[in-house]
């Protein structure tokens, strides 16, 4: 046969032909802004989350400054200012004094506190490990210049880790108890168990306590027991964090984890899985469709009986069964699920092959001596190719929602927070019943947002699937 | 005769096996076709026409139990050769076919012009001159060059089956079988397609054997006229003869049943079926339904048991009138 060069073509059509007749529709245009928004936003997640994402969600302590069950920062803007914001106090007045072998750090900043509920907590974070190694460790000593003139002492704290929490220290909790005995003469202001913090941003108005508004001080005085050791305690290693109760885009959870770097995660993971699956899946349908429909005979029944046997196993109970007894992780899951579900996509490809092989232009193709091969990348791939590509569109979200239904029942979890696992969280910290909605409806509708995206994918590009539908 | 017919078929047989038995779906066929002629094969449903069609093409269906006979091609023997000589010699070449339901024949998804050539490539021709052979057929048939690149779905019925047909004469062969050419189409343009064919035979000096059960349509084209019924040919003849002097019983009835146009009559037709042809009746295989047997006792145990010989009846054309019926043994 004379060489010629193929252009690439699927269908008749190239590739661009197959993107202006997939945008030709309305529903191809919002499937492929609403496509190309979610490709967008897991590259974006890619590269804007550290590669060790997975270890720093999973570590506490990375998250501790933050405040647990906090709403959305743009709550304030939506009902007023009513939550402290959290604060990363970077502008401050820094200054170094010597004396008597000892160095005097003193740190002074100023918060215009103007909100109903206060700040939740004061960290001093100290990054230089030197510091909380001392033989003597340095002591830290707040005063607090309140808008109403009284200011409150607190300390002398010592510093032996690094990060230091101001109100849960005993110290504090008596010295602001004592402000409030002598000051308004009440007693056993903060309770037992919590953070005296909040406190200082309190006053008494009618034998009650009201937040007190105003622009309140900070005088902070880090005492080193050794001289010249400003080097200790200096800029770059020092954060003071003023714990809010709103945080984020997006919130955080009982961890104080930040729903909208976990909410964020689960793009591309939750992306990864279902197009996996859907890959799984639509591979051995395609070899079992076409071996069962293009060799009929006992092969066929064989493989068929195989496929009814598939499509009547019970794959969601097998699955959280499977789960549990092996405690598979999400990649077990999805190698379980794809395996339990390609039987009707091969029934499909199975059937159309059966039709197709039927049909006069292969009994033509035969008499004009064609070969088996010949009629399947001729004839019969054309024509199931694109139905390939429209059967692992369709079962994206079918997968994406099993697996999020899997995670949601805390099992097949993963390192990376898919948005079934914060599901599964806000469910056992009982997020719906207090009312935490931002762990409960973004992973929710993120997960419907995408299922939707693939539907529409599949409904925008069944004229391109479908020849007979192009043009009417 | 004093040439040498183009096509000879000699007591053709071919035989399916099915779970029910075996189905005799030709048995002992015999014709000849000439050069330019088209021979009309008329009958039933079930009468064994397009297995004849495909026993001339030799595509059968893969239970086929029994291939028996000799078919004569310009005086060669093609049905016992190999089947990759007649696949590059014949088929295509010599003798084409338009199969039944060709409005299907045309893969959904690929274009016109490289289902067409498919044949040709897999005979080693190049994709060039191919395409230029198909694009002349089309042009042949009165469709523009460049639907080579539509695809079936953008065509009418009537434009696909003069795609079809432009695909049996693109190889020039001698012989084009239609089985069933215009059956699906409306009939104007079932008109145009057989105005179509007039004008190739003409044009590419074809001889066609023309495969219907319509009497009415077949007497547009033919020249000659065989009647089958039950895997067997019954009545052959000029068109002339046999639709003015119709000798066998079945004949007659066919004839009788075809509607006229605004003359009241009731149409008459032929009680009972076509019989299996798995157990087909013994003798004559119409006697079940014949008028003359049930009326004329001398016939019985005649056309019940033994196979009628065909005998020449008098006629107009040049061509021999047989019929195979015990009225005229």
């Amino acid at each position: 046969m004379a060489k010629r060069r193929r252009e690439f073509r699927i269908l008749g059509m190239t590739p661009s032909e197959i993107f202006k007749e997939f945008i030709s529709g309305s529903t191809g245009k919002v499937a492929m802004a609403l496509f190309i928004i979610l490709v967008v936003v897991s590259i974006y997640a890619l590269i804007v989350l550290p590669p060790n994402f997975a270890e720093i969600w999973n570590n506490p302590k990375y998250w501790q400054l933050n405040p647990q069950y906090a709403p959305p920062a743009w709550m304030d803007s939506v009902i007023g200012p009513v939550y402290s914001p959290q604060i990363y106090v970077n502008n401050y007045e820094y200054s170094v004094q010597q004396s008597n072998g000892v160095t005097y750090i003193t740190i002074s900043f100023s918060v215009d506190y103007k909100y109903d509920k206060p700040w939740n907590e004061i960290f001093v974070v100290i990054n230089n490990p030197a510091i909380y190694n001392l033989p003597q460790p340095p002591v830290l000593s707040i005063t607090v210049y309140r808008p109403d003139g009284n200011e409150i002492v607190l300390g002398p704290l010592p510093i032996n880790r690094r990060v230091t929490t101001l109100g849960v220290a005993p110290e504090v909790m008596g010295q602001v108890n004592l402000f409030y005995a002598e000051k308004y003469h009440i007693t056993g202001v903060v309770p037992t168990g919590s953070s005296a913090t909040p406190y200082i941003f309190y006053t008494v108005d009618d034998g009650k306590l009201t937040p007190l508004k105003g622009v309140y001080n900070f005088r902070l005085v880090f005492y080193v027991f050794s001289q010249n050791a400003s080097s200790l305690i200096n800029r770059e290693d020092l954060e003071i964090v003023l714990q809010g109760q709103i945080y984020g885009l997006m919130g955080t959870d009982n961890e104080g984890h930040d729903l909208w770097l976990g909410l964020l995660a689960g793009f591309p993971i939750d992306l990864a899985v279902g197009l996996l699956t859907a890959l799984i899946i639509v591979v051995i349908a395609v070899v079992i469709g076409i071996v069962a429909g293009f060799y009929g005979g006992l092969v066929d029944e064989g493989l068929m009986r195989l496929t009814d046997f598939v499509i009547l196993l019970p794959a969601f109970p097998l699955l959280i069964v499977f789960s549990v007894l092996f405690r598979w992780n999400i990649w077990y899951a999805v190698v379980f699920l794809a395996i339990v579900s390609w039987g009707a996509s091969a029934r499909i490809i199975r059937a159309m092959i059966m039709q197709i092989r039927n049909a006069q232009y292969i009994e033509s193709a035969i008499i004009a001596g064609a070969s088996r091969m010949w009629i399947l990348r001729n004839h019969i791939l054309p024509q199931i190719v694109p139905y390939i590509l429209y059967l692992l569109v369709t079962n994206v979200p079918g997968a994406i929602l099993t697996l999020t239904s899997i995670n949601f029942l805390g099992l097949a979890g993963s390192e990376y927070p898919t948005w079934g696992i914060l599901l599964y969280y806000a469910e056992v910290f009982g997020a719906l019943t207090s009312g935490y909605w931002w762990w409960v409806v973004p992973p929710g509708l993120l997960v419907a947002f995408v299922a939707v995206v693939f539907i529409l994918t599949a409904m925008a590009s069944e004229p391109v699937v479908n020849p007979r539908l192009r043009y009417g | 005769m004093i040439a040498m017919a183009l096509l000879e078929v000699k007591n053709a047989r071919l035989y399916y096996t099915t779970t029910k038995g075996i189905v005799k779906a030709v048995d002992s066929v015999s014709f000849e076709l000439n050069e330019g002629e088209t021979l009309a094969v008329v009958g039933e449903s079930g009468s064994g026409k397009s297995t004849l069609a495909k026993l001339l093409v030799r595509v059968w269906e893969r239970n086929v139990s029994l291939v028996d006979g000799e078919i004569y091609l310009e005086g060669k023997e093609v049905l016992h050769i190999p089947e990759s000589e007649f696949r590059r010699e014949v088929r295509w070449k010599k003798i084409a076919m338009v199969p039944q339901a060709s409005m299907n024949a045309l893969n959904p998804v690929i274009k016109i012009g490289d289902q067409m050539i498919e044949p040709l490539l897999l005979q080693g021709t190049g994709k060039e001159e191919a395409l230029k052979m198909a694009m002349d057929a089309l042009e042949a048939v009165g469709l523009p060059r460049d639907i080579v690149n539509r695809y079936p779905h953008q065509l009418s019925g009537g434009m696909k089956q003069r795609v079809i047909i432009a695909m049996s004469i693109m190889a020039h062969p001698r012989i084009v079988i239609l089985d069933e050419p215009t059956s699906a189409l409306d009939v104007i343009t079932q008109a145009n397609i057989m105005n179509l064919l007039k004008k190739l035979k003409w044009e590419f000096k074809l001889s066609y054997i023309f495969i219907t059960h319509d009497l009415a349509l077949a007497s547009e084209l033919a020249d000659a006229v065989a009647i089958m019924y039950a895997g067997k040919i019954v009545e052959i003849g000029g068109a002339e003869d046999i639709y003015q002097n119709p000798s066998h019983p079945y004949t007659q009835g066919l004839i009788s049943s075809v509607p006229t146009l605004r003359v009241d009559k009731s149409l008459s037709f032929i009680p009972g079926e076509v019989p299996s042809l798995i157990n087909p009746p013994p003798g004559c295989r119409f006697h079940p339904r014949c008028p003359y047997y049930r009326d004329r006792d001398y016939l019985k145990g005649l056309c019940d048991a033994k196979e009628p010989p065909g005998v020449k009846v008098e006629g107009k054309s040049s061509r021999t009138h047989l019929v195979y019926c015990w009225l005229y043994g």
